[in-house]
């Protein structure tokens, strides 16, 4: 019973990458050289040094789908990996709702920027040349910064409030010193013998 | 000033090389023991190992190679940077604690050591050790090459110089290298990795103001150029496309856990607990030196897309590039000097990682013995590596990011289940550690051997990552667990 979410994250992954992989695959999905010779491969090149992705729609439009299905659960698989690393059986449980409540908390919103991101790239299929901008990027783009990479910074700040209650309690850093005293004293006693 | 430019930036990178050489002498009298050659000991702070921590994956990868996929392929090159975020939560999460404990109760002196207490078996420690050894010559080589291609671009600029080979900078560079890291070790390189962790912030940040002060637009003028050159350059997915974006992301991320010169530094803190602030600091240096990354990257892309600079014939050459034409000359130096800081500190993880494999694990774990005056041979195994890569990274045709992505995925491929889900699973057992491992690496090598490209160039490394966790996870349900030392079967659950 233990196993089922591990069971279901990697079950959805594998059919995520299935899906992605018997998706159609348009010729200029992964973007080409720049339409520009000299900046695609300019004297001494070896090989294409800049590449242009393209139009969006028409790249995207077919495995958009299945791209959003294998993004959602991979951040909500690290979401569940992260409140995995919390068990200790010395955890302090009468702040355990507050804590997991928050810890979800931060998975949604996490997610939930995936999310955003991809709709405010999406919404700028129609006017690829005018997008909109958030601070000096295309909404998408700085979501991307903001959402993506600055969200888990949650999960950061309850690593540190909540270290000494779920990460590595006063109990269970005693109970280390112990184990590690007792292994000292039995090497000791062996070498004694010997 | 800017007539003095080269000499100016010669002398930076010429002083931070002296105080490396000293530095290096400096620890060469305080390694007294492989403990010390290999874990510093393990009475480290947490400014130490934090500076430790961020330097170490950040590296040639992220201060060449990063701005140069960005001039490449656009935003694209931003996922590998902005997956560390939730990478190092993953990675605290589940090993910040255990590891440091377990190397605490077992006296470890390396990850392969850690798998051996961990699952009470040599051969899985063993295989560990063989299995670490493919991502240290990549990754390695990485950090040659990006070395290398940056001191030639570097002398190209003086008359005197413009004469010295590729061939020279590679030798010239693994030299240093290898001077550094055979006198010093593990002490030198977590010292200097202080120093060099500000340098870094330090350079960065001026990078930063420099880079939006390139044009009067700023970022805003940057991003509209880019944009109406190739609107989806500037979109979140750039040119490499979603599936692709969200790949790397996956192994980049999920990765970090199984980055031996990352998780290394874990065990080496002076009290378990410390792990606390490790964290914050870690990450906190990272992003900041991470501005380097982004600002080269879009500045460089926009400046060549908007004819203000000529097309740059490697895409490597954008930070050096940038430097040498956008910088003060000063900024330059230091920012040089930065950039051959974070790729020394994790040359010199990797050195000591692959020699501690080669000398102090493969003879204890899979042979039980001990190899007589371990300290020379482990300076010997030293040399001996630094060489290969350099050859390695002499012939590789990948871009140093494309090339350090593969050196992370092998390295993801070996560690991640066996370390991070095995020290926090007590159902696993050695064989699913053993046969996720071997299965990971066939899938890898399959891919990567046969010219294959996945769908939607789906990363072959997040591919074998899937392969070498699913293997691990319905191995160890389906075979009995093993047998552990009671204290460390305690430990898992502490």
């Amino acid at each position: 019973m233990k196993y089922i979410p591990a069971f279901i994250i990697l079950l959805l992954l594998w059919g995520g990458i299935l899906w992605i992989f018997t998706t159609n695959h348009p010729s200029d999905a992964l973007g080409y050289p720049h339409v520009r010779q000299e900046l695609a491969q300019p004297d001494g090149a070896l090989k294409t040094m800049m590449f242009q992705g393209g139009i969006g729609r028409d790249r995207h439009i077919q495995v958009a789908g299945a791209g959003l299905f294998f993004g959602v659960v991979t951040l909500v698989g690290f979401s569940l990996l992260i409140a995995w690393g919390c068990r200790s059986k010395n955890s302090n449980q009468e702040i355990a709702a507050f804590f997991w409540n928050l810890m979800v908390m931060i998975g949604i919103i996490y997610v939930g920027a995936f999310l955003m991101m991809v709709i405010a790239y999406q919404s700028s299929w129609d006017y690829p040349f005018e997008p909109h901008y958030l601070g000096p990027f295309p909404v998408g783009t700085t979501l991307m910064f903001l959402g993506i990479c600055g969200v888990p910074v949650g999960f950061i700040v309850l690593y540190v409030l909540f270290y000494k209650e779920f990460i590595l309690p006063a109990k269970s850093l005693a109970r280390f010193h112990a184990l590690v005293e007792a292994r000292q004293s039995a090497k000791s006693e062996t070498e004694d013998v010997s | 000033m800017e007539g003095y430019r080269s000499f100016i930036v010669f002398g930076c990178i010429l002083a931070y090389m002296a105080m490396c050489i000293g530095v290096g002498i400096w620890a060469m009298r305080r390694t007294k023991s492989t403990s010390d050659f290999f874990m510093a000991g393990r009475h480290l702070g947490v400014f130490v190992t934090s500076a430790a921590v961020f330097a170490s994956t950040m590296s040639g990868f992220g201060f060449v190679g990063g701005p140069g996929i960005a001039y490449k392929s656009g935003t694209s090159s931003f996922w590998m940077m902005i997956s560390i975020s939730i990478g190092m939560c993953i990675m605290f999460f589940l090993l910040g604690k255990r590891l440091r404990l377990l190397a605490g109760l077992t006296n470890s002196l390396s990850v392969p050591e850690i798998v051996a207490s961990r699952y009470k078996s040599n051969r899985t420690g063993g295989l560990m050790a063989i299995a670490l050894l493919p991502g240290v010559f990549i990754y390695l080589a990485v950090q040659i090459k990006a070395m290398a291609v940056v001191l030639f671009d570097l002398l190209q600029d003086l008359d005197w110089t413009r004469s010295v080979s590729l061939e020279w900078c590679f030798i010239i560079c693994c030299s240093v290298l290898v001077f550094y890291c055979v006198t010093g070790g593990m002490v030198a390189s977590v010292y200097t990795d202080f120093i060099q962790g500000i340098i870094m912030i330090g350079a960065a940040l001026l990078v930063f103001y420099a880079a939006m002060t390139t044009l009067d637009g700023g970022f805003t003028e940057m991003a509209q150029i880019i944009t109406q050159d190739d609107p989806e350059s500037m979109q979140p997915w750039g040119t490499m496309g979603m599936v692709s974006c969200l790949s790397i992301y996956f192994i980049m991320a999920f990765g970090v856990c199984g980055q031996p010169h990352v998780i290394s530094k874990l065990m080496m803190t002076r009290k378990p607990e410390d792990s606390r602030h490790l964290l914050p600091l870690s990450l906190a240096g990272f992003i900041l030196s991470a501005i380097l990354w982004v600002s080269i990257g879009i500045t460089m892309r926009a400046v060549v897309v908007g004819d203000f600079h000529l097309p740059l014939s490697d895409a490597d050459q954008a930070s050096s590039a940038f430097l040498t034409q956008y910088a003060h000359p000063v900024l330059a130096g230091v920012v040089f000097a930065g950039l051959f800081a974070a790729i020394m500190s994790t040359a010199d993880s990797f050195l000591n990682i692959g020699a501690a494999a080669v000398v102090h694990d493969l003879p204890k774990l899979m042979f039980r013995r001990v190899v007589k005056n371990e300290l020379f041979w482990a300076r010997v195994m030293t040399v001996l590596i630094a060489v290969g890569a350099a050859l390695i990274a002499y012939f590789a045709e990948d871009t140093v990011a494309m090339l350090g992505v593969m050196g992370w995925s092998a390295f993801a491929i070996a560690f991640v289940p066996t370390v991070a889900l095995g020290l926090n699973w007590r159902r696993a057992n050695r064989l699913g550690a053993e046969l996720s491992v071997l299965s990971g690496f066939i899938v890898y090598s399959l891919i990567f051997f046969s010219g294959t490209e996945l769908p939607f160039r789906f990363h072959p490394g997040a591919f074998s990552l899937l392969v070498t966790v699913t293997v691990f996870f319905l191995v160890s349900l389906a075979t009995p667990p093993d047998t552990i030392e009671p204290d460390v079967e305690e430990l898992l659950e502490l």
